[in-house]
């Protein structure tokens, strides 16, 4: 046999060593990916421990979408598949490289995609509230830090984070997180080593909290109020994108305390998206048909509870049911888990709708 | 700083691969390029002109010097003057103005003048502390007959420039780095040999150095008012901070030259090993240590004034003082040299005198204690004698280290007063201090930064026992199997990532040594 020469031999010991480094570096890096309090990690480490072409339906979006959706409901009720793909306040911009992402392993009929994340983006809710939410780290790293690494991720990164930033603290995470090397060994943090963590919830976040809040019907305004500049091209890009891959999408607004300007935000979004031929529906508009009770089914004046989140499933499980077509899975050999997702879910619904019971019954007796 | 940052491992990246990829004639010119753009991320751009100007002058003087030295010595000298007080004016100018003006506007001062005199905000280049001396040895090199002049301009550019050694040296001298313009073929071995080594420069840079640094600077604070076995603690941990932080840095600039080839002279040699503060200065800093014996003290002991200094002591004072009194003045300024090097202040030169004082007396009582020594038989030679000494050694260097650490000179007598006031070394003292120094910050990141630095400071261990043996750990790592070898190579990359301070929260902290 020939032998290799010293030089191949080198090159090749150099190329097998930088490979296990960067498997290492990857792994350790996922680990030490901030977990505690974050939705946002569980929602996408669990998206990505779904089983390949296995979703219906995927919403994209902030908290509007963890805290509305309950894809266990749709499922038990309808036998649908489907998951919230969401962070705390995503920024609109990196919406296209979540639909890429999504695409990379799933092919869902439908995609939901929160437009309240186009509301929420120029104004600050974060420690220097002068930095919008769009360009605030926490709303970025909050999906730059939980999407596997990729391409798709670089190439987000590149485009989504501001030009001023020092990005490569983004490109590679653990510059930022090293420091937290005692969750090396924290069972927890183990379990997102290959950044997917099976989610029984589906993407959805329990919050146990209870709160009254003032609603203001504006479901009567039909005034228009154009997007800034910058929101607009984010808008048509993303419009052009669904276009060009052909996907069917529904933007979608959920119900909460929906102010005037708001709303004529919406109307104009509406405008454009029937123009490119997708779908609208703005809920706040059926709140009525929905049923919500504004003393006990929220929990601020943007989310709701589960009380809320179930009433809110419950009609647009419906809408769904009637506008696109989707098979029942439920009996299926590859869906077996969804029903024992079920039992999780069910068993957490019921100690949280006794806590929050509980609260409103403390609340009313006081 | 730029040496410890992802540019940085991006830059030596890509000069490696066109260093091996072009021509070996041509190899030195991408040494200089890369030079020049290391220089303009490292530094500040503008100042270069002082460089240029320092590449000109001596390329020009030492061509002269050369051509008229046996013909008109005279000739030379003043060339060798010239070209000396240009650079060496530069070097004045950009770090000692400030400390001429504020001494000046003292002495004013004291004639009810001098109010509006203002320090001046001039930026320094980069490294020329160390660069001025390598083209000052350089020149005189070339005037003693020692070395021939490069005639090629851009080749004294790369010898005064070579970017490893810009930020903290080490001080070459000429005929070392003539092998910047030698071709060197790619060597696989020697390119893995120089990268260990930039890794190990890497642990005690960000591991061991900057964990330290922290809780040093804490217990430095002017304001903090620390004393005590406390104060001791911290000047401790501050040795062992510039110790990782100085060779760090010379592990990284070294290995990053062996990348290329290029070996450039040690300047560490297991320091904290010596049993006096003499050999100890030629165990730290070594280049320095030996610029300033070539180039300062020699040049002094062989003058004509010292000559007739020592011929006048003879006669009044008889054969001991002739050889004595002279040979510590020479010392004195070396050391007051070593001191003011490090910096325009009062505190740098009280460094220089403590070491110029305890290096002296050390002389002067050699023999007496080797006497004491005798009559106590205890012999030079037994292991608890070397720990002793290196252990006196080490709290001599210490209290030097005061000086350097402290903003004045008032401040480091301060700290010495503080160190050793017996009513600071009580146990409750301690205990109370360190119920105020555990309630500035969160003790948990305390001791999280302290195992870092003790993982850091096994891998610095081993290092030393490899030194005490005078092996390379490099090449016993290379003669182990390759899952050994590559496993001991993981765990020191990712003691690095894991355990080094850096990233978004880390405020790119300078290099001690890089300041000078």
């Amino acid at each position: 046999m020939k032998k290799i020469p010293v030089w191949m031999g080198n090159l090749l010991k150099a190329v097998f060593f930088s490979i296990i480094f960067l498997m290492l570096l990857v792994t350790v890096s996922y680990i030490l990916r901030p977990y505690s309090g974050s939705a946002s990690r569980k929602n996408l480490c669990g998206f990505y421990a779904e089983e390949e072409d296995s979703l219906d339906v995927v919403f994209i979006g902030s908290s509007a979408v963890f805290t509305f959706w309950e894809p266990m409901e749709f499922w038990k009720k309808y036998g649908v598949a489907s998951y919230d793909f969401a962070t705390g306040t995503m920024p609109p911009q990196v919406v296209k490289y979540c639909l890429k992402e999504i695409k990379k392993t799933q092919d869902p009929e439908l995609f939901v995609i929160d437009l309240r994340t186009f509301n929420a983006a120029e104004t600050g809710y974060y420690q220097d509230r002068s930095i919008k939410n769009m360009d605030h780290e926490v709303p970025l790293r909050n999906v730059t830090d939980n999407f596997k690494y990729s391409l798709n991720r670089l190439q987000m990164i590149a485009d989504c984070v501001p030009d001023t930033y020092d990005k490569i603290p983004y490109y590679l995470d653990i510059i930022k997180y090293h420091t937290e090397w005692t969750r090396l060994k924290d069972k927890q943090s183990l379990l997102f080593a290959v950044n997917d963590s099976h989610d029984s919830l589906k993407g959805f976040k329990f919050v146990d909290a209870v709160k009254e809040v003032e609603f203001k019907d504006q479901s009567k305004v039909e005034s228009t109020k154009p997007l800034s500049e910058r929101l607009d091209a984010i808008f048509y890009d993303l419009l052009d994108y669904c276009k060009e891959e052909d996907l069917q999408v529904l933007f979608l607004v959920n119900s909460y305390c929906q102010a005037k300007g708001h709303k004529e935000t919406y109307n104009y979004m509406a405008d454009v998206i029937e123009e490119y031929g997708f779908d609208f529906l703005n809920t706040n508009d059926y709140y009525k048909e929905i049923g919500l009770d504004y003393t006990t089914d929220y929990y601020d004046q943007s989310h709701v509870n589960i009380f809320g989140a179930d009433k809110y499933t419950e009609f647009l499980g419906e809408y769904l049911m009637n506008h696109y077509t989707f098979e029942d899975k439920r009996g299926q050999e590859a869906y077996a888990s969804w029903n024992e997702d079920y039992e999780v879910w069910s068993e957490g619904v019921k100690e949280l709708k006794a806590s929050i019971q509980a609260k409103i019954d403390a609340r009313e007796a006081e | 700083m730029f040496l410890v940052t992802f540019g940085f491992l991006v830059f030596m990246a890509v000069t490696i691969a066109a260093y091996y990829l072009v021509p070996g004639k041509i190899q030195w010119v991408v040494l200089l390029l890369a030079s020049a753009v290391f220089y303009f991320y490292a530094g500040t751009p503008y100042t270069v002109i002082y460089l240029l100007v320092t590449i000109v002058t001596i390329w020009a003087g030492s061509n002269y010097i050369d051509k008229v030295r046996d013909s008109d010595p005279g000739k030379a000298k003043r060339a060798l003057i010239a070209t000396l007080l240009v650079n060496i004016g530069i070097l004045a100018a950009l770090k000692y103005m400030n400390f001429f003006i504020s001494n000046f506007k003292s002495i004013c001062g004291l004639f009810g003048r001098g109010q509006g005199i203002q320090p001046v905000h001039w930026a320094a280049s980069l490294g020329v502390s160390f660069y001025t001396l390598q083209a000052v040895s350089y020149l005189v090199d070339v005037y003693w007959g020692t070395s021939k002049p490069q005639k090629n301009l851009l080749k004294v550019a790369l010898f005064t420039s070579y970017f490893p050694q810009m930020s903290s040296g080490p001080i070459c001298r000429y005929h070392e780095m003539e092998q910047l313009y030698e071709p060197h073929k790619f060597d696989y071995q020697r390119l893995c040999f120089g990268m260990q080594r930039m890794l190990f420069g890497f642990i005690k840079k960000l591991v061991v150095a900057e964990n330290l640094g922290v809780y040093v600077n804490y217990i430095f604070d002017e304001n903090a008012n620390y004393n005590g076995t406390f104060l001791w603690l911290g000047l401790f941990a501050y040795v062992v901070q510039l110790y990782a932080d100085f060779s760090g840095c010379m592990d990284i600039v070294l290995g990053a030259s062996e990348c290329f080839g290029i070996y450039m002279p040690e300047n560490f040699n297991r320091p904290f090993h010596s049993r006096s503060i003499q050999e100890f200065w030629k165990r730290w800093h070594i280049t320095l240590g030996t610029f300033a014996q070539d180039y300062i003290m020699y040049p002094i002991l062989r003058s004509k004034a010292w000559t007739k200094m020592r011929k006048s002591l003879k006669v009044k004072y008889g054969k001991a003082m002739s050889k004595n009194v002279p040979t510590y003045l020479a010392m004195m300024i070396l050391w007051v040299y070593i001191g003011i090097w490090h910096g325009g202040a009062w505190n740098y030169v009280g460094e220089g005198i403590w070491f110029g004082i305890v290096v002296m007396l050390g002389q002067l009582l050699d023999r007496r204690l080797k006497r004491v020594m005798e009559l106590l038989g205890i012999s030079p030679e037994a292991r608890w004698w070397h720990c002793f000494q290196s252990a006196r050694t080490a709290v001599i260097y210490g209290i030097g280290v005061y000086f350097f650490r402290a903003s004045s000179v008032r401040q480091a007598l301060h700290y010495v007063k503080a160190s050793i006031s017996p009513r600071c070394l009580t146990f409750s003292n301690f205990l109370m201090q360190w119920q105020v120094f555990s309630a500035s910050f969160p003790v948990k990141e305390f001791y999280k930064a302290m195992i870092c630095v003790g993982i850091g400071v096994i891998f610095m261990i081993v290092l030393f026992i490899f030194q005490a043996k005078e092996k390379s750990f490099y090449q016993w790592l290379a003669d182990r199997n390759l899952v050994i070898r590559w496993c001991i190579l993981y765990l020191m990359l990712f003691t690095i990532i894991l355990f080094g301070v850096y990233g978004p929260e880390y405020d790119a902290a300078q290099f001690i040594y890089g300041g000078f």
